[in-house]
């Protein structure tokens, strides 16, 4: 093998290279230095595509990128002067870049920002609103103390230490984003790996104007 | 150098992607919308306006407490309608510092609407009232009161319930009528090794048909307190129950918050 068909049989070899490659290493000293680059560049850019995995790009840095991208395209392709690290940013700058815009896009999906501060309609309502007609439950009908419903139905999770919602009361609702921290704050179940997440909930507010319940979304109300 | 640009942008954005989010203040909540979704009976010719405010007190095992409260102000004219300002400063008892913007809620049962207004961004749903005739239970009291004043006794496998009648006096200028009723899990029922006993008092105004002072005492959920202030007898105007001019009202579709503006 020289060093020709060694870098060309690379890319399909992904990070393994096989024992006649690794014999052509051995021997040839330009392609081992380059090699060694190579590696360390492949090693970086994984370590660092693990670590924007656990990130989250702002809505702000989103636009600042795409800003900054618009502004200089098109990009002029120049092969000569180019020093070593520039392959290492321009990796690091497209992972960093498809990272930010991945989570761009997911938090686009899971949770669409409405201007706050108005009365809006959500439009990715996956759900209604609880159907109102089947607020009691039969335990509760029954004059029972069962006080484990939220006595609305259809998803509502009645919050830790609020009454029920009686069948005679007024019931409004709002809808809100929110983290899931701060749900799991409140003793809602909501599952560990959503803490940082951003849910759309509606709460159900008695006529006291006290939160009474709790239904998630988007997700059916299962977590 | 615009390669360099570029990189540093996106050297930039990798670092303020690691800046942790914030968990404890009012970035945790964001409002999307409101709707009335359920309205109370209709109750005619009794008009008044009052502070409404909720308090609820947990002590925990350790001895921390935990302290909730919700505040609302709420009108009623002679022909039932109502109306409810609530600041949605801790979402109702939620979060102490979310910060929401005010919302209004009217219901109108004469037009056979309601309405969910914003009066920080004069915009609003509008929703077909779903608001019944009939007299208002003394239990309508945010308590949760209502089918638990009925007498019963313990069986072992059933609380007993206990009611009696606290006289009556005068709350905030208002005559009320007291009602105490005392309920009494037996041990074991739900697990528990010592009977629980839960408290509920309320002082019901039937002038107002309405529960003016309530209190809910439960081991489990600490003590609540509802108390209606500043109450006033006076018609509230007409203006208050019909959204104003310059909104930009949406149709709802009277379940929630569906249909509107953003």
């Amino acid at each position: 093998m020289n060093c020709q068909e060694f870098w060309n049989a690379l890319p399909r070899q992904g990070r393994n290279v096989t024992p006649e490659q690794a014999s052509h290493v051995a021997e040839s000293k330009a392609c081992a230095a380059e090699w060694e680059c190579h590696r360390s560049l492949g090693a970086g850019l994984r370590s660092l595509a693990e670590e924007l995995r656990r990130v989250e790009a702002p809505p702000r840095v989103e636009a600042g990128v795409t800003a900054a991208f618009r502004s200089q395209a098109p990009f002029q392709v120049r092969r000569s002067g180019l020093s070593w690290w520039t392959p290492v940013f321009a990796w690091a700058s497209t992972a960093a870049a498809m990272t930010a815009l991945a989570f761009s896009l997911l938090r686009t999906v899971l949770s669409t920002t409405v201007k706050p501060g108005t009365v809006a309609a959500p439009h990715r309502t996956a759900q209604p609103i609880a159907q109102w007609a089947a607020v009691e439950t039969p335990a509760a009908a029954d004059g029972d103390q069962d006080e484990d419903s939220a006595g609305l139905g259809d998803g509502f999770i009645r919050l830790p230490n609020a009454a029920r919602i009686e069948p005679n009361e007024d019931v409004n609702v709002v809808r809100v984003e929110v983290t899931g921290s701060a749900m799991i704050a409140m003793g809602l179940p909501v599952s560990e790996d959503r803490a940082s997440e951003t849910l759309l909930a509606d709460v159900a507010l008695g006529p006291d104007g006290m939160a009474r319940a709790v239904r998630f979304v988007n997700d059916s109300g299962t977590f | 150098m615009s390669r360099i640009l570029v990189v540093g942008v996106l050297a930039l954005a990798a670092v303020a992607q690691a800046q942790p989010q914030g968990r404890g203040g009012p970035a945790n909540w964001r409002f999307v919308g409101a709707e009335p979704s359920r309205s109370g009976p209709v109750v005619k010719n009794a008009p008044f306006s009052a502070d409404v405010t909720t308090e609820t007190t947990v002590v925990l095992a350790d001895g921390n407490h935990i302290r909730q409260s919700a505040s609302l102000r709420f009108y009623r004219d002679s022909e039932g309608r109502t109306r409810r300002e609530q600041s949605l400063n801790s979402v109702g008892g939620l979060a102490s510092n979310a910060n929401l913007p005010p919302v209004v809620f009217i219901n109108d049962p004469v037009a056979g609407v309601s309405y969910a207004l914003s009066p920080s961004s004069h915009t609003g749903t509008r929703s077909a009232s779903g608001g019944r005739a009939g007299r208002a239970a003394p239990s309508a009291n945010g308590l949760g009161m209502g089918r638990r004043m009925r007498g019963a006794a313990a069986d072992g496998n059933r609380p007993s319930v206990k009611t009696e009648s606290l006289g009556s006096k005068t709350i905030e200028g208002v005559v009320a009528e007291g009602t105490r009723t005392t309920i009494v899990t037996p041990a074991g029922m739900m697990g528990n090794e010592q009977p629980l006993q839960t408290v509920l008092e309320s002082w019901y105004s039937p002038e107002l048909q309405t529960t003016i002072l309530a209190r809910r005492s439960d081991p489990r959920s600490g003590e609540t307190v509802t108390r209606y202030t500043n109450i006033t007898r006076t018609e509230p105007a007409h203006s208050l129950f019909e959204a104003p001019a310059d909104y930009k009202i949406a149709e709802g579709e009277g379940r929630g918050p569906r249909g509107g503006v953003k």
